[in-house]
């Protein structure tokens, strides 16, 4: 029984007790009010059972991209005003359109469309399961709140943003691209790499005639040849910091998410330029991509990376296994071994973690490539998040002062390894790469 | 729709407002306080300050405060009419200017004026709430015209029902029956009604 038909009903009690009591008809005439009121509550029944069908535009975006949702609801039962909400989850912007209505349903069935468009603005796996409805009783004045779950959840991958080398200049750039790793014609090995669709020119004994006959029973009719990896890979080893450190920022526009995007882009050019490309957590949780190439490893790493999104620090259950930055190097230097590779470390740099980036950077320092006269080839990308927070010029002085502070404090650092500052609200990851272009 | 709610939300308060100060300007409570004060005048005066002072501190509410005010002005004239509490006090006499007819009917329309302002507000609050969550102005406003509508209906069955007793009330007194009618009359009448009243209770509570 509502709240509000037991206060009703109480009223209704005592009216015609103290009416009885005090031999009073006119109390007892008044007590015919309450009780209408609970039989009007009672026979009058507020709308009910309510379907709802959802569909989204697709299963699988990047992160501001749009998504269409149409909601379709049915409303079978009842009579009375109700209210609609498709609940949709942290990190979406509504863009268009209306996630809310409130519709009069009379005693006939009614249909109500919810068509809106909303952009996710940071990766990871999203449920968009939940639809509630609150329906208010036309005479009494109580409601009933509900949920329907729908089984519905969509994919934020991180944005790929394309680095692109500047041809035409004649300049020695500083960034260590892997100058060495292969031209595609290269040696072959004996070490597989991953299985492609067949291209003019490729060698006939390439083709995996097991893979394509299987191909052609599904009815794709074109060849599958194996690729090995070519001789002489450079290996590419990517450190993410995902200690509370990053949490750093709105809930639009986080350092998270742009060390996320960094990463998928960074991963994604150097696979695409044949390197063997590792992944590594440290400061948080505890991811690792063990080294490989081609698309399949870009995958693997794109999808440990939305897992990262979701983390929001040291993890409660095994606080000892947060590794720092030394001790993931450390863990992982085994297959340093007979390798020269080349460190990325993406983070945002502050006092907290000065001596943390520093001890970390000296033990790659042991593991990596020296040339004299030539920094190793460590790249550290600073991600500048006091700009996402500012909303006034005031808060800016007090960013860029901050950032003032932070180069002073980085000055030995800056000379062991290639830093490379990123401010995301000014530019994007090419630029900020573009900028350490020297002589 | 939202111009005419607060106007018509303050007419009912003022309308069940006069209805009231009459039930109690018609009961012996207002000539002790004439006598009080000297003259009727004063009287009015001052009551109807300290009422305003009252609906005036509780503004934020001021149909609650309305209700308050309108059932004590009510009281001494429905309550002059209980047996009990006559019989108790037999040393006073309380003059009746109305008869318990009227004065059921005019009490009746005070609690069904005063019921019509305070969902009018609710009614109110509603349409905001909607309209500041995003729903669109015409929905909000079919949705506050319907459930006028329907509490309207509710108000006017509810009434009519009153009403109708009331005549019954007025019709029996002057019926001359026997004593064992009476009884039986009564004990259908409270039968009647008990099993109504459980019969509702019931189908709540397995609801």
């Amino acid at each position: 029984m509502p709240k509000n038909i037991s206060k009703v009903s109480i009223i209704f009690l005592l009216l015609i007790c103290i009416g009885f009591l005090l031999a009073n008809n006119i109390l007892i005439l008044v007590s015919i009010i309450p009780f209408m009121l609970m039989a009007f509550g009672y026979y009058l029944k507020m709308p009910n059972s309510i379907r709802v069908k959802k569909t989204i535009s697709k299963n699988r975006v990047t992160v501001g991209e749009l998504l269409d949702v149409f909601v379709r609801i049915q409303v079978e039962s009842g009579f009375g005003s109700i209210e609609i909400c498709d609940i949709v989850p942290q990190h979406f912007e509504l863009v268009e359109g209306t996630n809310y209505c409130a519709v009069w349903k009379s005693f006939e069935p009614k249909e109500i469309c919810l068509n809106y468009t909303i952009r996710c603005t940071a990766s990871g796996t999203y449920s968009l399961s939940t639809t509630s409805w609150k329906a208010r009783h036309a005479v009494g004045a109580f409601s009933i709140n509900r949920k329907y779950l729908t089984d519905l959840t969509v994919e934020v991958t991180p944005r790929l943003i394309e680095l692109k080398k500047v041809r035409g200049m004649s300049t020695v750039c500083k960034v260590p691209m892997p100058e060495g790793a292969l031209a595609s014609m290269g040696m072959t090995t004996q070490e597989f790499k991953e299985l492609r669709l067949y291209c003019p020119g490729d060698p006939f004994k390439s083709i995996n005639w097991k893979v394509t006959s299987r191909n052609l029973v599904r009815g794709n009719v074109w060849p599958v040849v194996n690729e090995f990896e070519k001789e002489g890979k450079k290996s590419v080893w990517i450190f993410l910091d995902t200690s509370r450190i990053m949490s750093f920022g709105s809930n639009i526009k986080n350092v998270k998410e742009y060390s996320v995007e960094a990463v998928n882009s960074l991963s994604d050019y150097y696979i695409n330029h044949n390197c063997s490309v590792s992944f590594r957590t440290f400061g948080g949780n505890n991811i690792f991509v063990n080294p490989g190439s081609g698309r399949q490893q870009h995958y693997r790493i794109l999808r440990e990376l939305m897992k990262v999104r979701n983390f929001t620090g040291v993890s409660k259950k095994n606080p000892e296994q947060v590794k720092n930055l030394e001790e993931a190097v450390y863990s992982c230097r085994s297959y340093f071994s007979g390798l020269r590779p080349m460190f990325v470390i993406v983070t945002r740099f502050c006092t907290k973690n000065s001596e943390e980036i520093l001890r970390g950077i000296n033990l790659m320092s042991k593991y990596t490539m020296h040339r004299k006269g030539y920094v190793p080839s460590i790249m550290l990308i600073n991600i500048m998040g006091y700009g996402l927070m500012v909303e006034n010029q005031n808060e800016m002085l007090a960013a860029d002062l901050l950032e003032a502070m932070n180069k002073v404090l980085s000055a030995k650092i800056r000379k062991s390894c290639i830093w490379i500052d990123w401010d995301p609200n000014k530019e994007s990851l090419t630029g900020a790469l573009l900028k350490q272009v020297v002589t | 729709m939202k111009t005419w709610i607060l106007p018509a939300r303050i007419a009912f308060s003022i309308a069940a407002y006069a209805l009231a100060y009459i039930l109690f300007a018609y009961s012996s409570v207002y000539h002790e306080f004439a006598l009080l004060f000297k003259t009727q005048n004063r009287a009015f005066i001052i009551i109807n300050i300290a009422a305003f002072v009252i609906i005036g501190l509780c503004y934020k509410r001021f149909e609650k405060a309305v209700f308050v005010i309108c059932i004590i002005f009510a009281s001494p004239s429905v309550l002059t009419h209980s047996k009990l509490f006559r019989s108790m006090s037999q040393s006073t006499v309380y003059v009746q200017y109305f008869s318990p007819h009227l004065i059921a009917l005019l009490f009746f329309t005070v609690v069904v004026f005063l019921l019509a302002a305070n969902r009018l507000e609710r009614l109110d609050r509603q349409h905001e709430e909607m309209v500041s969550g995003g729903a669109l102005e015409a929905d909000v406003e079919l949705i506050t015209l319907n459930n006028i509508k329907m509490y309207s209906a509710f108000l006017a069955v509810a009434l009519l029902s009153g009403l109708v007793l009331i005549a019954l009330g007025y019709l029996a007194t002057q019926i001359r029956v026997s004593w064992p009618i009476i009884i039986i009359m009564v004990v259908i009448g409270i039968v009647l009604a008990l099993g109504c009243v459980l019969y509702l209770y019931r189908r709540w509570i397995k609801k």
